[in-house]
């Protein structure tokens, strides 16, 4: 293997302000993971305690081993979307171990609106089984939600992606073995029933877990009877009467403890399928990512200084280093775990786009995972470039990368704008996980240039009218679009919508890898098929 | 096989009042039907055709056999959902045959805003994609799309769904055999030049079709650099220089001609995998079915009576009609084609759901495809049926439904809501096709029970706060809210949201479901794995 050499002065000027710029974004990360970790009002908490419940979270760490990681996706999702909602959309959802084996939870947050389901709630749900599902790792649904939110129908009633989906995925996944345990803390109406009902095994906690396709109040408007929550639905009588739930546990704890003992017993967990090496730290420090990635969108960064950073050892073996040079691609190990590495350093022409087919090509055929590292402005346009057949070179490449079924992932490090955020592995084609550093940002175009654009089309209608505008109402119609586009292209954007999975700091990356590729080594191999490829 | 017998009186005044409202739906469906086919303004339709271009709806009449059933998916998709552009969303896609085998088409509507692509646009795209993917129907894409609709980027740009999708699909059907073809009849940039590229083949038109990555006036921002459209994306150019289109043809007809040829070419079509029965009209009319739908929604519908006018001969093989009554099971033939009906018949119960279930078994095991006759309230509420354990039923139901891996179709006749739409193979579910008669209605709740339960909420303020309100307040209170949900419940905005594939009239029924039984029938049966049943 190649050591990789650096030329990045650390006591540089130019460093300290990139790295002090950085430090600002991390300390904001910090601020919005705090914000989201603390779930409904102190109200809505304290009254949760009142009950003898633990809270969600507490819920979520006593069911971890000790010292188990939790990898949580969609962390901020919602962030700012409905009123009275904290970030998190109602919900908890990662990947810990529990047993020793690394399981998915999805953790009603009952502090936040009862936790209903607005649109965002389904959408995360929905993300962290389908992730469950490529990986083949039992689900443990922790559930207490008063079922759809009523106001939000459009967006978790009707469509695919929804509640619907919500449902069908969890029998797709039994149909295939892949557990589905539920454990039912408080009431759960409706929708909120049958998601455990639908589950292989599930656990009701007595004189605290309900569950009925109506509640009381509904049941009083339909037929009059009058009936309190424990007769209709409690965990006593749906565990001896009706025999809808399979275990009674007689607290939070208790139905903890009976989960881990079931997933102490789901059988063999599966072999890893690559061969790990021990780890090794990079040999230039990763910190001093903060300093290199430069500050001003406008220069560009050397992103060879960054995979130094993030390699074992810096250690990196390049593919056709001479030849389209704006796009890195080679091999090193992360975290121990071979990988092949895709990283844009600066933009995509039509060599870089059939270098980067040869290499994913290489890649599946040797069952080694991709990393596409996002720093683009875009493909190159221009009478040269069209005339070379760019189109047809950057099909080849989105034909490789769409079809390739090898794990990917995708990690925005800067900028990542029009063809080349779909090209460079866009959330369209389902990476096995989208990250974004804080200083990543996406869109159709950048902000500068879309501004100038819709300046354009503008400029075209004054000349058709005979009119004109100043230098300063052309600015002025620009700043809006510059700055809405700043705002869409925001990682934060991103992470509340879930068109990202999480938002890293720099110095996570290596250890949110390896754990991401420790759960994809478990899953069997698929052999890759490609489209035609456009020669 | 035993015939339906029918009750129903045409003479009778009921049956006029019911028929007289059917009508009235009816006549209200072909109007929108009308309003969705005509395209742009007349004055854009107009410069369209004075650059010797078809209309759209002329390329796809002339690319069809003669004679040939155009089935359209998501006709009035995006109605009223932008401004300045009619139902369909820019784009008309639909099953046809060509050279006797059937493709899935996909059309740009030039004459709406320059063909260019908004949220819809690409959600319509993406479902036309979906089930050419699931039949292995080749896909004819002609465009001629300015791209993507800049203001809705949020809908069209960075999620799953949208227009990474759309190539994602292409490439993945390209992987598996599926012919990707597409026609350039204009100018189509940046996103809109990668879907052409990234089909099999590509047929380019001369003078009028161009594809460039950016557009001369991007590139002049870009890099001061002066083109035209010919020179930097034109027809010849890429079919002598670049290589990035295949075929090159003088006229829209003579690239039709070209598109026909190709497809002649493609492997035979597969064989029908169903034996086909003695395809029999029902032996009650059809159009009798207007005049036994209740006009009155309150008013049940006997189920049966429909049944008998939808499937040949009225033959139903009923499976356990003395259990469970409120769900009819059976199987039957509609033109020849094998079919399991499930059709509500009133509200599910624990017996409707376990006969439902055992029902799909049996279909799966014998690969008879599903149809879901939808027409129910809802499932069962109360402490009886809860403690008989209907959520479990309700389960089994579901796991038999969602695990189904035979075609599966949903038709909703009359109600849907709740769990139940999920039941009966909501969107979630991902039924082969979607359908709704325009007297469907589906939501979380019906118009009066959300009013009920929004005022039951507020009541249980007042009375926790000591205060009270009139019945007048109450009413004022209640009704936006019975608006709001009597909106949301149409089968129209199910179809504007393409939460429904489209919205057929009774008299239609049988043909479409023949059509799409062909299509289904000439794919490989998938085993089903149904998930656990929670016993």
């Amino acid at each position: 293997m190649a050591l990789m050499s650096s030329r990045v002065s650390s006591s540089s000027e130019d460093f300290r302000l990139n790295r002090d710029a950085y430090v600002a974004r991390i300390d904001d990360l910090w601020q919005r993971r705090t914000a989201a970790s603390l779930g409904g009002s102190e109200r809505a908490r304290r009254l949760h305690k009142e009950r003898k419940q633990l809270l969600p979270r507490e819920r979520v760490s006593a069911l971890l081993d000790p010292g188990s990681p939790f990898l949580e996706f969609s962390h901020l999702a919602g962030e700012g979307m409905y009123e009275g909602v904290p970030p998190g959309g109602s919900i908890i959802t990662g990947v810990g171990l529990i047993s020793g084996r690394p399981c998915m939870i999805m953790a009603n947050d009952a502090t936040v609106k009862g936790g209903t389901y607005y649109g965002i709630t389904c959408k995360k749900h929905v993300r962290a089984q389908r992730f469950a599902w490529q990986h083949r790792l039992p689900c443990i649904t922790l559930v207490q939600s008063g079922g759809a939110n009523l106001p939000d129908q459009p967006n978790v009633f009707p469509d695919w992606g929804q509640f619907g989906t919500i449902f069908s995925n969890q029998i797709r996944m039994s149909g295939e073995g892949i557990a589905q345990i539920a454990t039912v803390h408080g009431t759960s109406t409706a929708g909120g029933a049958y998601m455990p009902a639908l589950c292989d095994q599930n656990i009701i906690v007595r004189n605290q877990g309900r569950m009925f396709l109506g509640g009381p109040q509904l049941v009083y408007a339909a037929t009059k009877d009058v009936v309190d929550e424990e007769t209709l639905g409690g965990g006593e009588m749906h565990s001896s009467v009706s025999g809808v739930t399979d275990y009674l546990a007689e607290s939070d704890g208790h139905a903890i403890a009976i989960v881990r003992d079931l997933v102490a017993n789901l059988g063999t967990p599966a072999e890893q399928r690559w061969k790990v090496l021990p780890p090794r730290p990079p040999k230039y420090d990763p910190k001093e990512i903060y300093g290199i990635v430069s500050r001003d969108t406008r220069v560009p960064t050397d992103n060879r200084e960054i995979i130094a950073r993030l390699m074992d050892g810096s250690e990196f073996r390049e593919f056709k280093a001479l030849y389209g040079e704006t796009l890195i691609c080679g091999w090193g190990r992360m975290m121990g775990f071979e990988v092949g590495i895709l990283c844009n350093n600066g933009v995509l022409f039509s060599e870089c786009a059939s270098k980067a087919a040869h290499f994913i090509d290489i890649c599946c055929k040797r069952d080694i995972p991709l990393i596409f590292m996002a720093d683009v402005t875009g493909f190159m346009v221009g009478r040269e470039a069209e005339e070379a057949g760019i189109a047809k070179h950057g099909a080849k490449m989105i034909t490789a990368m769409a079809c390739a079924e090898v794990p990917k992932y995708t990690l925005i490090i800067g900028a990542s704008y029009g063809a080349g955020y779909l090209a460079m592995c866009g959330r369209a084609f389902k990476p096995n996980a989208m990250l974004m550093w804080p200083s990543g940002r996406a869109a159709i175009m950048g902000p500068d240039q879309a501004a100038t654009t819709l300046a354009m089309v503008k400029d075209d209608i004054h000349k058709r009218e005979g009119t004109t505008w100043t230098p300063e109402e052309r600015e002025a119609y620009m700043a809006p679009t510059r700055e809405n586009f700043e705002k869409f292209a925001n990682a934060y954007n991103f992470a509340r919508h879930t068109w990202c999975d999480m938002v890293i700091d720099p110095l996570e990356t290596r250890t949110v890898m390896g754990l991401l590729l420790e759960l994809a080594g478990r899953s069997p191999a698929q052999p890759t098929e490609f489209g035609v490829f456009r020669m | 096989m035993s015939v339906l017998s029918s009750h129903v009186s045409t003479s009778s005044e009921e049956f006029a009042i019911n028929r007289a409202a059917y009508l009235a739906h009816i006549a209200e469906l072909k109007t929108r039907r009308s309003a969705a086919s005509v395209g742009g303004s007349e004055k854009a339709r107009a410069l369209h055709r004075s650059r010797g271009q078809l209309l759209p709806r002329e390329r796809i009449s002339a690319l069809l056999d003669p004679g040939s059933p155009f089935l359209e998916f998501g006709q009035m998709a995006g109605e009223g959902l932008y401004e300045g552009v009619p139902p369909g969303a820019t784009v008309i896609t639909g099953i046809g045959m060509v050279h006797g085998r059937a493709c899935m088409l996909i059309v740009n509507e030039a004459t709406v805003k320059g063909g260019t692509m908004f949220g819809m646009t690409t959600k319509r795209h993406t479902r036309a994609q979906q089930f050419a993917w699931q039949h292995r129907l080749p896909c004819i894409t002609m465009v001629q799309s300015g791209g993507g609709f800049l203001p809705d980027l949020a809908n069209i740009f960075p999620d799953e769904g949208q227009a990474g999708t759309i190539m994602y699909n292409q490439v993945r059907m390209s992987a598996e055999g599926i012919a990707q073809i597409a026609i350039v009849h204009g100018p189509s940039t940046a996103g809109g030049a990668y879907i052409p590229a990234l089909c099999d083949e590509v047929v380019i038109i001369r003078n009028q079709g161009a594809m460039f990555l950016g557009s001369p006036q991007l590139v002049y921002a870009a890099t001061k650099e002066v083109s035209d459209i010919e020179s930097l994306g034109g027809a010849l150019m890429h079919s002598t220089i670049s290589g990035v289109t295949d075929h090159l043809a003088e006229d829209d007809s003579h690239a039709l001609a070209i598109t026909r040829d190709i497809v002649a070419r493609l492997e035979p079509r597969p064989k029908l995998r169903w034996p086909l029965g003695k395809a029999e009209p029902p032996l009650y009319d059809p159009a009798e079915i207007y005049g036994l739908f209740s006009a009155d929604r309150k008013v049940p519908n006997n189920t049966r009576e429909i049944v008998a006018r939808l499937v040949d001969g009225s033959e139903l093989q009923e499976f356990k009609p003395l259990f469970g009554e409120t769900l009819i099971c059976g199987f039957a033939n509609i033109h020849g084609y094998p079919i399991g009906i499930l059709a509500s018949n009133g509200v599910m119960f624990p017996e409707s759901a376990v006969k439902g279930a055992h029902f799909m078994e049996l279909c799966c095991k014998r690969d008879v495809p599903l149809l879901f006759l939808v027409d129910t309230p809802g499932f069962m509420v109360g402490t009886t049926v809860e403690r008989a354990g209907i959520a479990k039923h309700g389960a089994k139901f579901m796991t038999a439904m969602a695990s189904a891996n035979v075609p599966k179709y949903t038709l909703i006749t009359g109600a849907s809501y709740a769990a139940a739409y999920m039941a009966m193979c909501g969107r979630g579910f991902s039924p082969h096709c979607m359908m709704m008669w325009p007297t469907a209605h589906a939501g979380l709740m019906g118009p009066d029970q959300a009013a009920t339960t929004m005022s039951m909420v507020r009541e249980n303020i007042h009375q926790r706060e000591g205060s009270s309100w009139t019945a007048e307040e109450r009413a004022n209170y209640e009704a936006p809210i019975r608006q709001e949900f009597s909106d949301f419940v149409s089968p129209y905005n199910y179809a504007r949201n393409l939460w429904c594939d489209m919205v057929i009239e009774p008299k239609e029924t049988r043909e479409v479901m023949a059509l799409l039984l062909d299509l289904a029938g000439r794919t490989k049966a998938i085993p089903t794995r149904m998930g656990v049943f929670r016993m």
